[in-house]
């Protein structure tokens, strides 16, 4: 049975999941007036365009950085409106408010767009009919649709939809669609091949830093060594003596070297003499750090509360048999292999901006700031944001994991060519990338349990802090009855910003560690011990998946062992199990990761197996690899020598299992990442009997 | 400033520059082959990785003063029609996300099957471990490298 979202239905959706315009939206387009023929082409809504050929064209308003979302959302739009996959192409949205808030993060993509996109295909798909029904002068009902043509079902007679468009541009969308149940799906469900692989296989893919504008030059920027610190003065002399280098500037955020090509450009930086002043926070290094975050941790007084079911410290002060553990993990950078860049063409009041951002909304909103109102005295009255003097393309991005939600690159590219007057590409060298990272916070948690007399909690108390901690995760899947969540955050001049999976992280690896702990001490199974605390049937469904999978508790061969996780985040359920054995100097090598996850419907099931297989990666370069260190008030770390990733020769074998499921399609991008370096400690601990207190584990 | 004469993807190219610029930015820069990518500058990623003289090398890791007289293929020169066995393995196996290790990582497979075409696990490896992805693509370069090796030993496509 067809289920109905009627046009005032579909508004409540709309607005139950977000007030924001891009989510009511697509009830605008789908109302009276928005159909048109445009260029001779079809625009039925601002997310699909068909042209004469056939040739349907999916505006896709999320940002491209290897997630897949070019493919999946395309997916939807072809589902419901009955079209040929091959005749499907793909671009992405410049900022635009008619797409609404453009900002791609915390794994929402397919949960934003997979009503208003499937609704977009499917009101295209009945006007379509209508327009058929039209021509051959028969009704609706005696029409059908197959793959991008409308069938008389009297005559067996075919029009393509491409020869439909001029009739169809005249008709009113519909109020009401039938949207398809999850049996009749033909492309949502199958592992369809990404639209984008023929590009990125030929070197054709064009990034961020592949944009060529005519004149310009490049630029790069050295930034302050000591967080924060100002110029006081700074001598070019130098700089200017390598061929090639026509301008050095000051910015906002440092000194910008400008040249004809990236190699004048990036000698001319090391010759720059700077005089750095206010050096303030040279004291902040790696122990500083830990010194705040422990005062922070053992002064609860000036805690928040976050969750407070029962009495956990009483219960805890007053139990026999209790358990106690404290966590820190690191700072830790993006690294996406594709350094910072932008270009940008500011030309008097209007400016264009090619960037590889997360946020092209933010983006175009920093670029018009810039533009208009850069080293003015005066605040600039900021024009209405939908005006046309910004123009901000929105480019593939050559990995992100969070930093490109940052704008900091849109605003270096503008203020640059503001003052040459020029089209600029800026390009970061790898060392400004790392050292100038919006990092993933540290963090420092203190975990305390109280155990009734079969060995399972009655009371959990954690408590955390660090620069923008955040209890996200941190709520427990598990049946406990005294639970309290407490903490506070610590101010440090440092940047911090979203990194794959967020707050996620470090709570899904403390949670699942300490869990650990305590069935260990109890000296029950991990698995056990997790089944007799939870009863949601989603979490209990990935647990027996991927033990089963895995053979949980089975032979393994000799020197091996298990470790088990699980965690819920971004609307999906994920459970792991990892198995390692040790190398000759103690430290860690993975042989498999086996992974669960419900995700909901999986729109394209070989883009989550993707996605699951890139999320241990970077969850094990974190757990195993590198992190970022602090001295003087500088990270130390600037390039891949030291802060290395994982390597392909260290790439375990990863199985992904899907779940299958009814329900609504969820986050895919990120829910792989919590549960792999707990997967992994709890693995280790298994091997060895020492519990990893950190990551990434210290094996020495 | 010297001059020198050099190979690129069959064709004959002179340039006047810098002793000192590395290929890498030779290519991108000067030759606008924007295939090739930036991604350390210092040896540690092998996203910049081309075939010099056959051999797969981190092209910023080589200067302009050394290229008299050398062969250099890049992406844009394996083919562009994605018929290569490499590459033609790499999109049955679905190998790239974000895609900017990805002309790195298909010219050092590339470079390594010319020579073994039937190269084992651990020299595959070797060869691999040089070039990085943040994206975590690895199991399936893997996957496409034997494919690849098959395509090679079963159907003969041309390397
Ligand atoms: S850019 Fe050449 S190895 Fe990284
Ligand atoms: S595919 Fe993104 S870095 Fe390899």
């Amino acid at each position: 049975m067809s289920y109905k979202i009627s046009r005032r239905e579909f508004l409540k959706i709309s607005a139950g999941a977000s007030l924001t315009l891009a989510i009511s939206l697509p009830a605008q387009n789908i109302s009276a007036k928005s159909s048109s023929l445009k260029n001779g082409e079809f625009s039925p809504s601002v997310w699909l365009e068909i042209n004469k050929n056939n040739i349907v064209t999916v505006t896709v308003a999320e940002s491209e950085m290897g997630q897949g979302v070019l493919t999946t959302l395309s997916m939807m739009v072809a589902e419901e409106l009955d079209t040929k996959w091959e005749d499907i192409r793909a671009i992405l949205a410049d900022a635009d408010q008619k797409y609404g808030d453009q900002a791609t993060g915390g794994s929402t993509s397919l949960r934003k767009n997979w009503t208003r996109l499937r609704m977009a295909g499917a009101a295209t798909r009945k006007i379509l009919i209508q327009a058929a029904a039209q021509k051959w002068k028969i009704k609706e009902e005696q029409c059908n649709t197959n793959e991008g043509k409308v069938i008389n079902l009297l005559t067996n007679q075919i029009l393509s939809y491409g020869e439909l468009i001029e009739i169809a541009a005249s008709i009113p969308l519909p109020e009401e669609v039938f949207l398809k149940e999850k049996k009749d799906f033909k492309y949502i469900g199958k592992p369809i091949p990404r639209l984008d692989s023929p590009i990125k296989v030929n070197g054709k893919a064009k990034f961020g830093n592949d944009i060529l504008i005519e004149n310009a030059l490049i630029a790069t920027v050295v930034h302050p060594p000591v967080i924060n610190s100002s110029i006081i003065s700074f001598d070019a002399s130098r700089a200017k003596k390598i061929q090639g280098v026509t301008h050095v500037l000051q910015i906002d955020e440092g000194i910008a070297v400008i040249a004809k090509d990236f190699w004048s450009a990036k000698k001319g930086a090391q010759l720059v003499d700077i005089v750095w002043g206010d050096k303030k926070n040279n004291k902040i290094n790696s122990a500083y750090i830990k010194n705040l975050l422990t005062k922070t941790l053992t002064n609860t007084k000036e805690h928040n509360i976050e969750q407070d079911l029962g009495n956990a410290d009483k219960v805890i002060a007053n139990s026999e048999n209790t358990h106690h553990s404290e966590y820190f993990l690191p700072y830790q950078a993006h690294a996406s292999m594709e350094t910072i860049n932008c270009t940008a063409f500011v030309n008097g009041d209007k400016c264009e901006v090619w960037a590889p951002t997360q946020t092209p909304t933010r983006a175009k909103d920093e670029a018009r700031s810039r533009t208009q109102s850069f080293f003015s005295k005066i605040k600039y009255k900021i024009l209405k944001s939908d005006d046309n003097s910004i123009t901000l393309h929105n480019t593939l991005i050559g990995g992100s994991f969070g930093r490109k939600l940052q704008t900091d690159f849109v605003s270096e590219a503008v203020q640059i060519s503001k003052l040459i007057q020029k089209p600029v590409r800026l390009i970061w060298e790898r060392e400004q990338d790392i050292k100038n990272d919006y990092y993933h916070p540290a963090t420092l948690h203190s975990l305390s349990a109280a155990l009734n007399k079969d060995g399972f909690p009655i009371a959990w108390w954690h408590k955390a802090t660090g620069q923008k901690q955040r209890f996200g995760g941190a709520f427990l899947p598990y049946n406990i009855p005294n639970i309290r969540l407490q903490g506070k955050r610590i101010s440090l001049p440092i940047k911090v910003g979203p990194w794959r999976s967020v707050n996620h992280y470090y709570n899904a690896f403390v949670v699942e560690s300490f869990i650990d702990e305590l069935a260990a001490k109890s000296k029950i199974d991990p698995l056990e011990y997790r089944l007799k605390l939870i009863d949601d049937p989603q979490f209990i469904n990935v647990l027996k998946l991927v033990t089963s999978k895995a053979n949980w508790g089975g032979k393994l061969p000799n020197g091996h062992f298990q470790g088990l996780a699980m965690h819920k985040g971004f609307g999906s359920y994920v459970a792991q199990v990892a198995e390692i054995s040790l190398k000759d100097d103690g430290s860690i090598k993975v042989h498999k990761v086996t992974a669960a996850i419900d995700a909901g419907i999986a729109v394209n099931p070989d883009t989550i197996k993707a996605q699951m297989e890139g999320a241990i990666v970077f969850g094990l370069s974190a757990a195993l690899k590198g992190k970022i260190t602090f001295n003087n008030g500088s990270p130390v770390q600037s390039n891949y020598h030291d802060f290395p990733i994982l390597k392909f020769s260290e790439m375990p074998v990863i199985e992904t299992i899907i779940a299958d499921s009814d329900k609504s399609p969820e986050g895919i991008g990120e829910p792989g990442v919590p549960s792999i370096g707990p997967a992994i400690a709890n693995a280790y601990y298994a091997a060895t009997g020492k519990r990893a207190y950190t990551l990434p584990i210290e094996t020495s | 400033m010297p001059k020198k004469s050099f190979q690129v993807n069959g064709k004959e190219v002179t340039l006047d520059l810098p002793n000192d610029i590395p290929l890498l930015w030779v290519l991108r820069d000067h030759l606008k082959l924007l295939g090739t990518k930036y991604g350390c500058g210092i040896g540690q990623c092998g996203v910049c990785t081309v075939h010099l003289n056959g051999e797969a090398i981190q092209s910023c890791l080589i200067p302009f003063s050394s290229l008299d007289g050398v062969n250099v293929t890049t992406i844009e020169g394996l083919s562009s029609d994605n018929s290569h066995p490499v590459q033609k393995a790499w999109l049955e196996e679905s190998v790239p996300q974000c895609g900017y290790c990805q002309s790195g990582q298909i010219m050092a497979a590339a470079a390594l099957l010319y020579k073994n075409p039937s190269a084992t696990p651990s020299q595959i490896e070797q060869a691999m471990d040089k070039v990085l992805c943040r994206c975590g693509t690895y199991q399936r370069i893997n996957n496409a490298i034997k494919k690849a090796q098959t395509l090679i030993s079963m159907k003969g496509d041309a390397l």
